[in-house]
Order: C-alpha cells, then sequence, then structure tokens
C-alpha cells in the first residue's frame, strides 16, 4: 500500500459523506471516477512477486592482478583508491510469476563498492516468463564481499499497492590489495635454509662474496688460491672461501591493532602498511624464500611458512580480509606468538609502532632473530588533518611527539633492532633501498676492520 | 510523453474548474483555482511530494466547493477525472525516474498511458451517466444506501490496511 491509497481514500469518503449530507447527486457521482481507480488498481494488485534472480560478476582476475601491480614504483597514492580494476556486474531478473507492470529493480551495492558506470536501479515492466538484465561496473576496495542484495519493489500501474521483496543472490568477490612491485631486499637472518638462493648464509662455501681465508686443502682449484697472502708465507698456501648463499625464513608481522589505526584525508594508513606487505611478501618469495603472515590483532592470524605463488596468493587473501580491530588482549606486542616462526629467521615488522612497543621487540632480537621494522610514519600521515599553521600548543606537542618517536627509534637501533622510518609519501623502495645501502655500508666498514685485523 | 499527458490533464482540470466558477461569476473561487494550480504546477518542478498532494487536495477541495455551488456537472466531473489522472501522472513521473533504458521507459509509458486512459474514461463517462440520472429516493433509502456505501468503505479501507499490515 502507497501512501497515496490512504489519501484518496479520505477523498472519497468526503465526497460521500458531503453528498448524502447535501443530497447532491453530483458529489457521489464523482466518486465513480475514484471508484473506478481504486477498482482497477485492486484487481491489478500482484498477488506474489515470483522472480529468479541470477547475478554474475564479469572479472578478468589475469587483467586484476595487473592491475593490482602499480606500474610506477614511484607511486604514493592510497592504495585503497588507486589501480582498481572495474568489474562488471550483471543481474538478470526473470519473471515466473504473474505479471509485473511496474517493478522498480534496485541493486544494493555493498559499502567499499563504487560505481564507474552504468545505473543500479531501474524501472521495468516484466511480463510472466520475461527477462531483465541490469548491467553495471564497479570498482572495490580492498576485501572480501559476500552480501550482495537486490530489492525488487512492485506496483500496479495506478500505484495504489506496492509489494517489496529483499533477495541475496549467491556472490563473492574478494578485492585484493594493489602494490608497488619492490627491488630484493638483502636481508641478514642469522640461519639460512638449506637450499641455494640470494641470501648471504653467514658460512663459508661457495658463493660470490668473499667470506674468509683458509689453508689451502687439497681438491681446491687454483682460481681460489689467495696469491698475495700466499706469497707473504713461506710454507703455506691460502685459498678464499666465499660466502654460501642460501634461502631463509621470513617472518612478516602486519600491525592491525586498532590503537595504531590512523585515518586522514589521504586515506588510512593501515592501507599503505597491507600495501606494503604485499610487496615485501612477493619480493621475498620471488627470491625464493620462505615466507610467513601474521596479522597481529586480526581474528584469523596466520598464514603458514610456504614458498612460490601459491604461498603468495594466500597471503594475499589474507592480507584481503585484514582489518584493523579493537582487541584489548592484543593491545599491546606481549602476546605475540614470536614462537611461530622458526628460529633464527628474518622478522619484517610493519607497524606505526607504539611506545611499549620497544621492550617486545627487543626481546624477539634477544632470542636470536633479525628484525626488521618498517615502521608508517603516523605523524607525518596525520598532519594532513591539522590546521596551517599550528596552534602554539599543538606545535610544540608535535615537536614532543616527533623526540619522543626519534628516542623510540634510537633506542630500538641500540637493541639491535634495524628500524625503517616509512613516511608513506616517499616510495617504499626509495626508503628500503636508501636503508639497505646505510647498512650495506655499515658492513663494508666492519668487514674492513676485521680485515685490517686479520692482516 | 508522460510529461505532456501531465500538463495536458493538469490544464484541462483548472481550465474546467476555472471556467465553471467563472460562468457562475465566482471571480474569488476562479482566482483561487488559478493560484492552486500555479502551487500544483510548481511542485511538479520542485518534485516535493508534500506539496504535490497539498497541490492535488487544494484542487480537490475547490472541485468540492464547485459542486457544491452548482457548477455545471460535466465541468466539475471533467475538472475531477483530469486532477486524478494529473495526480497518478505526477507519481508515476517519479518512479518512471528509474528507468534509464530508453525503449522500456517509452513501453512502460506507453502501457501505463493507455490504462490511465481506459481507466478515467469509464470512470468519466460512469459519472457523467450518474449525474444525468434523475432518482427520487425516500430519506430512510438514502439514509439506508448511505450507511452501506459507508459500511462498504470503511470496509475495504480497513481490509487493504490489514493486507498492508500483513505483508
Amino acid at each position: 500500500m502507497t501512501r497515496r491509497l490512504p489519501w484518496l481514500l479520505w477523498l472519497l469518503f468526503c465526497l460521500l459523506l458531503l453528498g448524502l449530507a447535501t443530497q447532491k447527486s453530483l458529489l457521489l457521482a464523482l466518486m465513480i471516477p475514484g471508484l473506478i481507480y481504486l477498482g482497477a488498481a485492486i484487481l491489478a494488485n500482484p498477488e506474489k512477486i515470483q522472480v529468479d534472480i541470477h547475478r554474475e560478476v564479469d572479472f578478468d582476475s589475469t587483467q586484476a592482478e595487473d592491475a593490482a601491480i602499480a606500474t610506477d614504483p614511484l607511486n604514493t597514492a592510497d592504495p585503497q583508491t588507486q589501480n582498481r580494476p572495474a568489474v562488471g556486474i550483471r543481474l538478470t531478473i526473470t519473471n515466473t510469476g504473474s505479471m509485473l507492470d511496474e517493478v522498480i529493480v534496485g541493486d544494493q551495492i555493498p559499502s567499499g563498492f563504487q560505481l564507474v558506470d552504468g545505473t543500479t536501479t531501474s524501472l521495468v515492466t516484466l511480463p510472466p516468463g520475461s527477462s531483465y538484465t541490469l548491467e553495471y561496473s564497479i570498482q572495490a576496495v580492498r576485501g572480501e564481499y559476500r552480501n550482495y542484495a537486490v530489492t525488487l519493489t512492485a506496483c500496479e500501474s495506478c500505484g495504489l499497492f506496492e509489494k517489496s521483496i529483499r533477495s541475496s543472490a549467491p556472490f563473492y568477490l574478494a578485492s585484493k590489495p594493489v602494490y608497488t612491485r619492490i627491488k630484493p631486499i638483502r636481508v641478514r637472518p642469522p640461519q639460512t635454509r638449506g637450499f641455494a638462493g640470494p641470501l648471504a648464509a653467514r658460512s663459508g662455501g661457495t658463493g660470490i662474496c668473499f667470506f674468509t681465508v683458509r689453508e689451502y686443502q687439497a681438491g681446491d682449484t687454483q682460481r681460489q688460491v689467495n696469491w698475495r697472502l700466499s706469497a707473504r708465507n713461506d710454507e703455506r698456501i691460502f685459498t678464499n672461501v666465499f660466502e654460501q648463499e642460501r634461502v631463509a625464513d621470513i617472518g612478516l608481522i602486519l600491525d592491525a591493532r586498532w590503537q595504531n589505526h590512523i585515518v586522514s584525508q589521504r586515506g588510512a594508513l593501515f592501507e599503505h602498511a597491507v600495501s606494503a606487505t604485499n610487496a615485501l611478501a612477493e619480493s621475498f618469495l620471488r627470491e625464493g624464500n620462505r615466507v610467513s603472515l601474521l596479522v597481529y590483532g586480526s581474528l584469523e592470524p596466520y598464514v603458514y611458512p610456504g614458498y612460490g605463488k601459491r604461498q603468495l596468493e594466500r597471503i594475499r587473501q589474507a592480507l584481503t580480509r585484514a582489518a584493523p580491530i579493537l582487541n584489548y588482549a592484543l593491545e599491546n606486542l606481549n602476546e605475540l606468538p614470536i614462537r611461530m616462526f622458526p628460529s633464527g629467521s628474518q622478522i619484517v615488522m610493519l607497524s606505526p609502532l607504539l611506545p611499549d612497543d620497544l621492550e617486545m621487540l627487543a626481546a624477539i632480537r634477544s632470542h636470536g632473530y633479525a628484525v626488521l621494522v618498517i615502521s608508517p610514519n603516523p605523524l607525518d600521515f596525520e598532519e594532513a588533518l591539522a590546521v596551517s599553521p599550528l596552534p602554539n600548543g599543538v606545535d610544540y606537542a608535535r615537536r614532543i611527539v616527533r623526540a619522543e618517536r626519534a628516542f623510540l627509534a634510537q633506542r630500538l637501533r641500540d637493541s639491535g633492532v634495524h628500524f625503517v622510518d616509512w613516511h608513506v609519501r616517499q616510495p617504499l623502495d626509495t626508503i628500503i633501498k636508501q636503508s639497505h645501502f646505510a647498512a650495506h655500508s655499515a658492513r663494508q666498514t666492519i668487514m674492513h676492520y676485521s680485515r685490517g685485523g686479520q692482516a | 510523453m508522460s510529461k505532456i499527458s501531465l500538463w495536458l490533464f493538469s490544464g484541462c482540470g483548472v481550465a474546467a474548474l476555472a471556467t465553471g466558477f467563472a460562468l457562475n461569476r465566482h471571480w474569488i473561487e476562479a482566482a483561487i483555482v488559478t493560484l492552486a494550480a500555479g502551487g500544483w504546477l510548481a511542485a511538479q518542478l520542485i518534485r516535493t511530494p508534500l506539496a504535490r498532494l497539498a497541490g492535488i487536495l487544494a484542487l480537490s477541495g475547490m472541485v468540492i466547493l464547485g459542486a457544491l455551488e452548482n457548477m455545471p456537472p460535466t465541468l466539475i466531473i471533467l475538472a475531477w477525472s483530469s486532477l486524478l489522472a494529473a495526480w497518478d501522472l505526477a507519481e508515476f513521473r517519479q518512479r518512471l525516474a528509474y528507468s534509464l533504458d530508453d525503449a522500456m521507459r517509452r513501453r512502460t509509458e506507453t502501457r501505463h498511458l493507455q490504462k490511465l486512459l481506459l481507466i478515467i474514461g469509464i470512470g468519466a463517462s460512469g459519472a457523467l451517466v450518474i449525474a444525468s440520472m434523475q432518482l427520487t429516493l425516500s430519506f430512510g433509502s438514502v439514509l439506508l444506501v448511505g450507511l452501506l456505501s459507508l459500511a462498504a468503505l470503511g470496509g475495504l479501507s480497513l481490509l487493504l490496511a490489514q493486507q498492508a499490515k500483513i505483508e
């Protein structure tokens, strides 16, 4: 029943009462068009909406995978909005019941979807057995989508009666994170695995980088002999030993605690962390490493260690579902299940960090793990929300918070944690490269001194 | 097509009412009808359901007033039927705004207009026939018919309200 019906009935009542009261036949005669209009509406009123609803998703997964990888390595746009592939939705409604004069088909797109082409609502006439197809395109932000409802509102041609049904057709769509492909990162975990790979294994063997020298043993090739050192010694010959290169266990930890969830006009900081985690996972797996993922704070937290493209797919699926969650039990890192990662592995944590996290990170380092913290800088990100120029008190507060963060970073570095402060406006690749070069030059210095000591 | 029909029906209804009042030399009522028609047309432009309802109620009130002041029955019935059709078309155009497929839109419009013309035509003819009939009834029979009509209309209203609740 629409809101017009009560008004029409009131008008008819008024005409009847006035006609009877004044004995004017014209007033009673005026009821006739209204009554016939009402009668036609009652006769045409649809008994029941019986329809078959079928939804198709036109989605080229290959194209989507290509689109998920940002082509520009210097791209720092919000990962939620950039490069999202358009998904075509085709909703077919077949009338299996009686005649439906006017049906408003309204597809209710879930939150997180953005309409890019077409329309989600249409008025159609559906004779029995006929079909109508509604086509449109959407873009979806990262996440999993299962609920997709369609509302059908049928009314007869007079528009006095209407019936409405809401139906959910089976649907599943996962919009995976968009990431920028980065160059390989040369981490140095304390332990490596048995297979050949790109990471220095801290043990002598075949390889490219010089590791140490030892006395010549039968079977050593002449190419390995260190002639300069042997010339300085009368009796012994020395051979060069190179550092073995192996694959390693990499444990990625994505911080999904609500306390670190910062949203500004430029999007959510968490999305940058998700995108970076994806890029790191892809980079490490491409190099042949065994990678696992822990989404700290999430309900479905752990992806067990694995290799290859399938593992990347598992990680991407976990990242698709990852969302910041308010969990009081996991509000600090004390509950971090670090033993889930193989001992001596490389831990890479992506977190804006809280002041209390220092102790746990230092403890992880002391347990024999190599720890790399890539910390999306929350202060820069939040400054987008601030008005300019900053009031005096706010400016002091900002300086204090910056000093606190610098102090935290320094203490982390002092405890042996490799800390990378990532301003998300800068590309991750550049930041890691700078940081890597810094680490590399430090290692060169150490090696130089140790070599000098031996000589 | 529905837009032209809406303006045609509105114009026809308002013109019939204003002419009726003018014929009876009720200039104030004719002016009020013109004003109400202006409000109704404005309501079409601003597309506010409440303004549309207010416009149609004001014009219906003027139709009843015209009937009470012995305006020619043909004009009254023409005005009332046209206004009823215009009200229907105004609501239909709201629903039609959802239709973006041109072919489907034309088909729905044509179908709706055909049905509406048929219903309004039958209603207006029936009203003209009844208005032209001369019946002499006693007070008792008028009372009986009146009570029966009230009961029927009231029963119908209750039934429809119950159906709406069940749905």
